[in-house]
């Protein structure tokens, strides 16, 4: 299979990673790079300067996205910043091919319609980067839902802060996508995961309120905190799950906690640790992953894209579930701004 | 303050509790007397099971009263209140007007109707007043507050703070559907009645300039009050979410308060306190064996002696600011948007409600 990655910052260089890793030789695989920035970045994401990383993986790389395009692809990861994600995967459906788009999938609106269009016409597989998805925790976290081991759910609390200049301490802070509004920046969409796995586990929210800002001493033009309010519905009863955002945080911290009538469950992300307490049973579950590596996510994630090309399947994050998560993340903007409930059809 | 009289108003499970330590905290000569309109509780032990040897009269040899008129015309010098909340305001009130000193159960009433009045008389005439918010006493969470007020963590980014409980199974000795938390018309409701983790936020940073609120009744159990309230509150720099929840099988009671330069998390399970610096570096304080009662020791002890007109100044402001965060919750409730804190209910000089300086 040809795989072309637009964008040759730190995930699309993990993507070439895991692509090889997971169809060794069976992938051919090139670039389009536009900065023509010369580093390399390991998955501990340390940061090799003066390597042109193509030369580094042994790929090709265009100058040209339409010369890039002509080299057919199967597929296409669009990995460049948020605002440039919709043209570049317009262009790659257009021309036939696959497509993993990083997320966020975008920074508005625009244009979603035509990639949907496209990629129904088409019968091509459309697949958003939320690998918070693949975690074996999250994952077990979301079978004990459909289980309803926890009963109906009463609230829920997701929180995840960063340090925005120590995610990618090889590069200015200041220049990357997440600080600037003009690339799609800020944290609502830049930390989105909590926003999708709540979408994930609790289904899109009838309202959304959000409050926050730029409240750190962070040169950026962009929200650095936000405090999102989500209003769900499962099986007729409504609660509030409020999501916490933010990229001032050292050290990070990210966990989740759900309260249901006959149980709770709370993971931390970062101690890797939590627990499911079933009320009715008298019983205590411990919920970890004793083998979990954060690469294990990426690894899944790809082999799942690729699977669904080779069987025409629908991926676990899917066009829609992307363009779900990010009409809450645009509303929440919404609302950060206005003081207001936006209502989400 | 000289106490030679105290007066109880409400001898329920928390009225009982205030009276079982007030005896032990008061000099033997001190004459205890109660009010009790529908004695209806019978005498609690310290873990709230009934001794069905004794009357509530007899064990603390109390002077029963058949009005509150007749109570008040006594003369007592201090004056307990732990009715039902809606009823907290004429005996407070009459208290004052009486010149009798105000020990009050939180919440100071269901609504601040008349709050100023009361807080003008007791300032004129020189009472003390105090509410029980008494995890202002909880040495782990004092800690905690002093570490955010002092920098330890930075300026403040965001906090979280929950509590869930299960009203059912609070006063196992009467039908949980007659207690005052889940009736409307006695002062009930989960804002209210779990106010404590309000009046932390508002202890810890002050009072919000404004929130949102979402909730209502969201358990299986159909009350007419909110079992569940979710607010956000809004400062000028960060916000504050806050979850309360009383139909909740399993107790639990934490907060986690993140700021520029590390997080404290505190949970009262384990009754740990963390605080972690930017380093990842981790200072860790825990008590399990806590008692839950050292906490109400500690308030009363506090007030009993060495009570002062500042100290009476930050108890009105306690009372007024958390039930300004109930008033604004409420409307939020109804209207789905932000709503305003009002503050015009707190003093016009020198707020003790100080904001943490960013």
């Amino acid at each position: 299979m040809k795989f072309l990655i637009c964008g040759l910052g730190s995930i699309g260089q993990r993507h070439v990673r895991m692509i090889r890793g997971t169809l060794n030789g069976d992938a051919d695989i090139a670039a389009y790079r536009s900065r023509n920035l010369d580093f390399v970045v390991s998955d501990g994401l340390e940061a090799t300067f003066g390597r042109k990383p193509e030369e580094y993986y042994g790929i090709r790389a265009f100058r040209s996205f339409q010369e890039a395009l002509s080299w057919k692809p199967d597929a296409v990861f669009v990995t460049n910043p948020t605002s440039m994600h919709i043209a570049t995967a317009i262009e790659a459906a257009k021309a036939g091919c696959h497509i993993f788009i990083e997320k966020p999938l975008a920074h508005d609106e625009r244009e979603l319609s035509e990639l949907s269009q496209i990629v129904s016409e088409k019968q091509l597989v459309c697949m958003i980067g939320y690998q918070l998805r693949y975690h074996p925790s999250y994952v077990h976290i979301k079978a004990l839902l459909e289980q309803n081991a926890i009963g109906p759910v009463t609230s829920a609390d997701l929180h995840c802060g960063e340090w925005l200049p120590g995610m990618h301490p090889y590069e200015d802070y200041r220049q990357s996508y997440a600080a600037r509004q003009d690339l799609g920046g800020g944290v609502i969409l830049c930390l989105s995961h909590e926003i999708d796995i709540a979408c994930w586990l609790f289904g899109p929210p009838r309202a959304v309120r959000a409050a926050g800002g730029n409240f750190s001493d962070l040169q950026m033009d962009v929200e650095d905190t936000a405090d999102i309010s989500l209003c769900c519905a499962r099986a007729g009863r409504e609660f509030e799950v409020l999501v916490h955002l933010d990229f001032i945080q050292k050290p990070a911290t990210r966990y989740i906690q759900i309260a249901g009538e006959n149980g709770s469950i709370a993971f931390d992300y970062h101690a890797n640790e939590g627990d499911v307490r079933l009320l009715r049973q008298g019983e205590t579950q411990r919920i970890a992953s004793d083998r979990f590596e954060r690469n294990g996510m990426f690894r899944q994630e790809v082999s799942n894209f690729i699977d669904c090309i080779k069987n025409r399947t629908r991926p676990r994050v899917s066009l829609e579930d992307g363009i779900a998560t990010l009409k809450i993340c645009l509303a929440a903007k919404r609302s950060l701004a206005n003081g207001k409930a936006e209502v989400l059809p | 303050m000289r106490i030679s009289k105290v007066l109880f108003v409400g001898l329920g499970g928390a009225g009982q509790r205030q009276l079982r330590i007030f005896r032990q905290i008061l000099p033997e000569e001190t004459v205890l007397s109660a009010y009790r309109h529908t004695r209806s509780t019978p005498l609690l032990r310290r873990d709230f099971t009934v001794d069905d040897w004794k009357t509530v009269e007899a064990a603390y040899r109390l002077r029963i009263f058949d009005s509150l008129e007749s109570a008040f015309a006594d003369g007592p010098d201090l004056t307990v209140v732990s009715t039902p909340t809606a009823c907290h305001r004429e005996p407070m009130m009459m208290a004052v007007a009486s010149g009798s000193g105000v020990f009050v159960e939180k919440p100071w009433a269901e609504n601040l109707e008349g709050f100023a009045t009361f807080r003008d008389q007791v300032r004129a005439r020189h009472l003390p007043f105090q509410i029980s918010f008494q995890r202002r006493f909880h040495p782990l969470i004092g800690r905690a507050r002093q570490a955010v007020r002092t920098g330890a963590i930075g300026r403040p980014v965001a906090a979280t703070f929950s509590v869930y409980s299960d009203v059912r199974m609070w006063h196992p000795y009467e039908d949980w559907r007659s207690l005052y938390a889940v009736r409307r018309e006695l002062g009930g409701g989960v804002l209210l009645t779990e106010i404590h983790e309000l009046d932390l936020a508002h202890w810890f940073f002050g009072l919000p300039d404004a929130l949102f609120c979402s909730g209502g009744n969201r358990g299986s159990e159909r009350l007419a009050v909110e079992d569940t309230a979710q607010l956000t509150l809004l400062y000028a720099g960060f916000s504050v979410q806050i979850t309360v929840c009383f139909m909740h099988r399993e107790t639990s009671r934490r907060f986690h308060i993140v700021g520029t330069d590390g997080d404290i998390r505190w949970d009262e399970a384990s009754n740990r306190l963390v605080v972690t610096g930017s380093d990842g570096r981790s200072g860790e304080h825990a008590d399990p064996a806590f008692p839950h009662d050292d906490m109400f020791v500690a308030q009363a002890q506090r007030f009993l002696k060495g009570w002062t007109a500042a100290d009476t100044l930050e108890a009105l402001t306690a009372a007024a600011g958390s039930l300004a965060i109930v008033d604004a919750a409420r409307r939020s409730l109804r209207s789905g948007g932000v709503e305003a804190v009002d503050h015009s209910v707190m003093f016009d000089r020198a707020p003790a409600a100080q904001r943490v300086s960013p």
